[in-house]
């Protein structure tokens, strides 16, 4: 089949669903489909550019190019996903979720608009309508799926796929150190753990590394960095290559990663694939489908309390730390979570 | 539910505030309310469930209407009041209550015109009036046209109003002249006075002796020319068997000195008097005490009388204009004299009146009894709550306008004939996302 993923790309931002979108067409190459990427450009504000990208994305015409039918559309991203085509399957990685999840709560940015509310009514308008148009709509998460039903009134199934490059993780002796590696923005709460770290009894040391979406976010941090003494215990490394990057998952002793209700969370994966643990948060989303607590990771309350209560206990149980990135990792395996599944699913 | 409530409060004079006083008890029974005034301070203990907060320009946080179930501002022409209402009401689509159906002179207030805007007022009329709109803007910013004629002509609530997501009127006459220009949800309903619990028992009145005059009462915000105080002063000068009559004035009055001169050379000093502004007690003994009660408006700019309903709380027998709303009065509730024959109207109603009181009297009594069955706030309330949930829908219609705005903003530039066809494409696309709302 010729298959066009239609996703939205905020441009100059290279993160996970821009990765998903990579990796889907790998895969759907690799199962012998000819397969390439629409990324529609995204910007969010002020509000009523949303509803404008939307109509740019319901005026193209994806059925054919050069005179070849397109045969299937796979859509990710709102509002791309509502590009039109007559065989649409959509596996939704987020809705536009100032509007839904996020609304009303720090993170919303759409309130901050006096337009905000109608923008936000006519999104939920739009997604209740076109969202079934689809002949059949997959979610990214279990989360992201609970979220269409609640916000949308939309059934999906979840359909899981592994992170890109999953076959080059590998698992090496722990050292010192625990490992955030995600993308730097306030809803990935890199703060919670600073101001975790600054209430720890041990001497817990953390590596974060990963772009940051506002250059003065990340200047705020490590100015709180060095505010709270964290100096000596606390390295940020900004972008690191590839290689780098399987290197501090390899030999950190757990991985850290407390976003607010992410969708689905590479890290998660990547975490097991390492054979590491994974730290969340009781409200961090798609990673609490994969952590048991105290079973292949640690489940905290997102509060720097009791965070640093459990990294104090997580640092202090060095083979605690083996054997539960080792369930972890057990846990995956047993989920036959590949593209190949992923590609079938899609295809069918 | 919570609703925002843009209104202005005691002790600013306008009736505004003493309609939202009013409302106040009745909308706290069926949600929480935050009131948003535009004044340096207010003069009301909120009832239970209502807090006051002050918003002096547009909002720099747009979080606590965005995040509430409704937004309600009222619209008057009051720009001490009503300036930052009506920028927020520009901005954010919000229910409007429109009680003056002619916002011109608050448009006007707002965009000042004479210090430093001209050019941005005269596109606002050009904008809603075309060419000749604004060449009679320029002749009023030249002192050669009056502000009443341009305001006539172009009323100008289509800039105050914004994007509403629904508008609430008192007026039946202003519904059949919005209908045409509004397509969003348009409420109905008369004008609220207090709650039935509320309302003062009715003193029952007599026919007086015939050595004890009648009194007559103008009362309310008679600043404007349209309340008609020079001509009943006038008529009075002029009716015969005027020491049948005492005149009370009360209200607050820019050119009181003026009316007492005009008084004095009328020969009326010992038959008027004027009060001034008075408290609510003083003024309900004096409503008490009157036998009739002049309530003229003309030209009426299509405005519900507060002050009419107060009249028939005290079963007080009135006379109005034969214009905007009061022409639509029946001549069971009021007796109505036609503008153009204003002082042969009041003087035939005097020597009616003075013939036999008792018509006039049970015509203030039947005011009442169409107070209590439509003008009170549980009426007003009982009708608002659906309608504001009828409103929660046209968000998306202001999605689809917006839209529609900035197609037509974008393909401006572009050649008239790819124009059509592109206008066409995506109004096919707008209609398919919002067709249904």
């Amino acid at each position: 089949m010729k298959i066009l993923i239609a996703t939205t790309q905020v441009p100059f931002i290279d993160g996970g669903a821009e990765r998903h979108a990579r990796s889907l067409r790998s895969a759907l190459i690799r199962a012998g489909h000819e397969a390439d990427i629409a990324a529609i450009p995204f910007k969010w504000y002020p509000p009523e550019r949303i509803m404008e990208h939307l109509l740019a994305c319901r005026l193209l015409d994806v059925t054919e190019t050069c005179g070849t039918k397109i045969d299937r559309v796979i859509g990710l991203k709102f509002p791309a996903y509502h590009i039109q085509h007559p065989d649409k399957v959509l596996w939704v990685l987020h809705q536009h979720r100032g509007a839904f999840d996020l609304w009303s709560g720090p993170n919303c940015d759409l309130g901050h608009y006096p337009n905000g509310r109608a923008i936000r009514d006519g999104i939920d308008h739009v997604e209740k309508k076109l969202l079934g148009e689809a002949g059949a709509v997959y979610a990214n998460s279990k989360n992201v799926a609970t979220r269409l039903e609640k916000y949308s009134g939309i059934a999906s199934t979840p359909l899981y796929h592994p992170p890109e490059g999953a076959e080059r993780f590998y698992c090496s002796d722990a050292g010192d150190y625990f490992y955030y590696p995600s993308r730097i923005c306030v809803m990935k709460r890199q703060e919670l753990v600073l101001r975790a770290l600054a209430e720890c009894k041990a001497d817990v040391r953390v590596i974060f590394s990963g772009h940051p979406d506002s250059p003065d976010y990340y200047n705020e941090l490590k100015t709180l960095t060095t505010r709270l003494k964290l100096d000596q215990r606390v390295q940020w490394l900004g972008a690191v290559s590839e290689e780098d990057k399987l290197r501090l998952y390899a030999e950190s002793r757990a991985i850290l990663y407390v976003p607010i209700d992410e969708d689905y969370g590479y890290i998660t994966l990547e975490s097991f694939l390492a054979g590491k643990p994974l730290i969340c948060c009781t409200d961090s989303g798609g990673p609490l489908e994969f952590i048991e607590d105290s079973v292949n990771g640690w489940v905290s309350e997102p509060t720097p309390g009791h965070l640093a209560k459990i990294l104090d206990e997580a640092w202090n149980q060095r083979s605690a730390c083996k054997a539960f990135g080792m369930a972890g990792n057990a846990k995956l395996n047993a989920m036959d979570i590949t593209w190949k599944k992923v590609v079938s699913t899609l295809t069918k | 539910m919570h609703i925002n409530w843009f209104s202005p409060l005691p002790p600013a004079r306008t009736d505004i505030s003493n309609y939202t006083t009013r409302l106040l008890p009745a909308l706290a029974n069926c949600c929480s309310v935050g009131v948003w005034v535009n004044q340096p301070d207010w003069d009301v203990n909120p009832p239970a469930g209502v807090s006051i907060n002050k918003v002096d320009s547009i909002p720099a946080d747009w979080r606590p209407f965005n995040y509430q179930d409704h937004n309600i501002i009222n619209l008057g022409n009051n720009a001490d009041y009503h300036s930052a209402f009506v920028k927020i009401a520009r901005k954010m689509p919000s229910v409007v209550i429109l009680h003056d159906p002619n916002l011109h002179e608050l448009v006007l207030n707002v965009i000042k015109p004479q210090a430093y805007n001209s050019e941005d007022y005269l596109h606002v009329l050009e904008t809603y009036g075309g060419s000749e709109a604004r060449l009679m803007g320029q002749q009023f910013l030249d002192a050669k046209l009056s502000i009443d004629t341009l305001a006539t002509a172009y009323p100008l609530w289509q800039w105050a109003l914004g994007n509403p997501l629904g508008v609430i009127i008192h007026n039946p006459q202003v519904l059949d002249y919005f209908r045409p220009h509004l397509d969003c949800p348009i409420l109905l309903t008369p004008l609220p006075y207090k709650s039935a619990a509320q309302l003062r028992v009715v003193r029952q009145r007599q026919p007086r002796a015939p050595h004890d005059a009648y009194r007559l009462i103008i009362f309310g915000f008679l600043n404007s020319p349209n309340r008609r105080l020079r001509n009943v002063l006038h008529a009075l000068a002029e009716y015969p068997r005027r020491n049948r009559f005492y005149l009370d004035i009360v209200g607050d009055i820019k050119q009181a000195d003026d009316y007492k001169k005009l008084v004095n050379q009328l020969g009326l000093n010992q038959m008027v008097n004027f009060h001034g502004f008075v408290r609510e007690e003083r003024l309900c003994k004096l409503l008490d005490e009157a036998d009739l009660a002049i309530n003229l408006r003309y030209p009426s700019r299509g405005e519900s009388s507060g002050s009419q309903l107060r009249i028939w709380e005290h079963a007080l027998p009135s006379v109005v204009s034969g214009d905007g709303w009061y022409s639509a009065l029946p001549d069971s509730v009021v007796t109505t004299i036609a503008p153009d024959d204003e002082t042969a109207g009041l003087h035939r109603l005097w020597d009616a009146f003075l013939a036999n009181p008792l018509p006039y009297y049970d015509q203030g009594k039947q005011g009442r009894i169409r107070l209590e069955a439509e003008h009170t706030v549980e009426v007003f309330t009982k009708r608002l709550v659906p309608f504001l949930e009828e409103t929660n829908r046209w968000r998306g219609r202001v999605c689809a306008a917006d839209l529609c705005s900035g197609v037509g903003r974008y393909l401006s530039g572009f050649p008239e004939a790819s124009q059509l066809l592109l206008k066409e494409r995506c109004a096919r696309e707008i209609h398919t996302l919002f067709g249904d709302v």
